[in-house]
């Protein structure tokens, strides 16, 4: 069976695989160019920019995550489609760094404690 | 023992989860100076204890649905009230998380249904809260994503925070990509762009020839116009004829003239291969500075050679390229 073109990227922790996806614009550069203004064209395929991609046919995702496994979902062909992230406050990140840092700090207390007590 | 005849109430209105039986709890007992000792994770710990000691105000109102928990404080920045909202959910594998949101609505779809430590307590349905979270549903292993008819667009919450946005063609894509017609009827808008570029590439490089100095403007993406500083309104309109002698050397060009009603001025260029354009100038004073910016809109190009050459080798890669999409490749660059 012939080996279907595939693209990876990041997303935070997960490792997301797009396949059968194509871009939503498609950059031509035909032989003659600007000598000073040199663009390539753009054919945008879809209405918004956000949407990087197309679906194509047997269009699937496949997502892998330490603590949430691997998982595959398919996308019906020939839609518009990105990826993101869920919203959260602006402060979030911020609150975040925090409970993390003093998390490790508390854990490194404990250990430290534990080899004391050793 | 109050708080407990409270969660009793709530429990038979809706079923808690036992976290949330947890943290209701130790709100209506302790008025929202959590613990959360009872919770293993070490940084949800320390995450609760965080948010709810940074937030300016207490909470307002409690807004729980069959999936979530959501405490909601409210602070009146300027004119329009602040909601910032700690919601509880559950990941995927059953671990209680935290997420914070902020909007300046709340949470508009609710029930009263009783009152714990002062705060109201209301019911409201999951998808209230997924869609403040940013999408409407969860896809399970195996799901295959797809817009509802009734639908503009969808989201779907994947796995852990990642969310896939799905947009319709809205006449845009049709149903077979390899459609010629389709991807034709894009080229052409995008050989017109081209070609103007290209037209006024070649009216940069005339003004340059002639020692001025030009800057190339517009919004991000291919420049729009041309901007020659230092040229007043009175220069240009006293000198017409030299740009029309610049653009001569290039072009077959009409006289400067005024649009009526118009701000600028316009010549029409024709050239054998790029196709007829017009050429605006526009004088504009910017305090005690003016400029002359310079640019040019396609009349007719689409029978020309230039963009029939265009069209050519654009076949020639959507041939490669349906080729490719025949074998469903992931083609960003044709």
């Amino acid at each position: 069976m012939e080996k279907m073109p595939e693209t990876s990227f990041r997303i935070g922790n997960h490792l997301i695989t797009l396949t059968n996806f194509m871009s939503s614009t498609i950059t031509f550069r035909p032989s003659y160019k600007p000598t000073f203004l040199d663009w390539p064209i753009e054919v945008s395929l879809v209405d918004m920019p956000e949407f990087h991609f197309v679906s194509l046919p047997n269009a699937r995702i496949t997502l892998k995550h330490k603590e949430h496994g691997t998982k595959t979902v398919y996308v019906e062909p020939y839609l518009a489609f990105d990826l993101g992230t869920t919203r959260v406050s602006r402060n979030f990140p911020r609150y975040g760094n925090r409970a993390v840092l003093k998390a490790l700090a508390e854990r490194l207390r404990v250990e430290n404690k534990e080899q004391n007590s050793n | 023992m109050k708080a407990l005849g409270r969660l009793r109430y709530i429990k038979s209105v809706m079923p808690l989860p036992e976290p949330f039986e947890r943290i209701l709890l130790e709100y209506g007992m302790g008025g929202g100076n959590w613990g959360f000792n009872w919770v293993e994770d070490p940084v949800l710990r320390h995450l609760v204890k965080e948010c709810s000691s940074t937030l300016p105000s207490p909470v307002k109102e409690v807004v729980l649905t069959p999936s979530y928990l959501v405490f909601i404080h409210k602070s009146d920045v300027g004119n329009s009230p602040l909601y910032v909202m700690l919601v509880f959910g559950f990941t995927e594998e059953g671990r209680l998380f935290l997420n914070v949101l902020e909007n300046h609505e709340g949470i508009a779809k609710k029930r009263p249904i009783c009152n714990i430590a002062n705060t109201n307590v209301y019911t409201s349905s999951d998808s209230v809260v997924t869609r403040l979270l940013g999408f409407e549903r969860f896809a399970p292993e195996g799901y295959t994503l797809s817009i509802p008819a009734n639908q503009s667009r969808a989201s779907f919450r994947l796995q852990g925070d990642i969310v896939a946005d799905l947009l319709p063609p809205v006449g845009r894509i049709p149903k077979d990509l390899g459609t010629k017609e389709f991807l034709y009827e894009l080229f052409e808008t995008s050989i017109r762009n081209y070609l103007t570029l290209c037209v006024l590439d070649i009216v940069y490089a005339a003004l340059l020839e002639h020692g001025f100095s030009i800057t190339p403007e517009g919004p991000p993406g291919p420049p729009q116009a041309l901007a020659v500083v230092g040229i007043s309104s009175n220069d240009f309109l006293k000198n017409k004829p030299v740009f029309e002698s610049i653009l001569q050397k290039y072009f077959q060009t009409t006289k400067i003239t005024h649009k009526q009603r118009k701000e600028y001025e316009e010549a029409l260029i024709l050239s054998n291969d790029f196709g007829l354009f017009s050429v605006r100038f526009l004088p504009i004073m910017w305090f005690e500075d003016s400029l002359l910016e310079i640019s040019v809109r396609p009349i007719k190009v689409d029978d020309f050679p230039m963009a029939m050459r265009l069209k050519k080798s654009w076949r020639i890669r959507l041939r490669r390229w349906r080729k490719c999409l025949k074998h469903h490749s992931v083609s960003e660059t044709i």
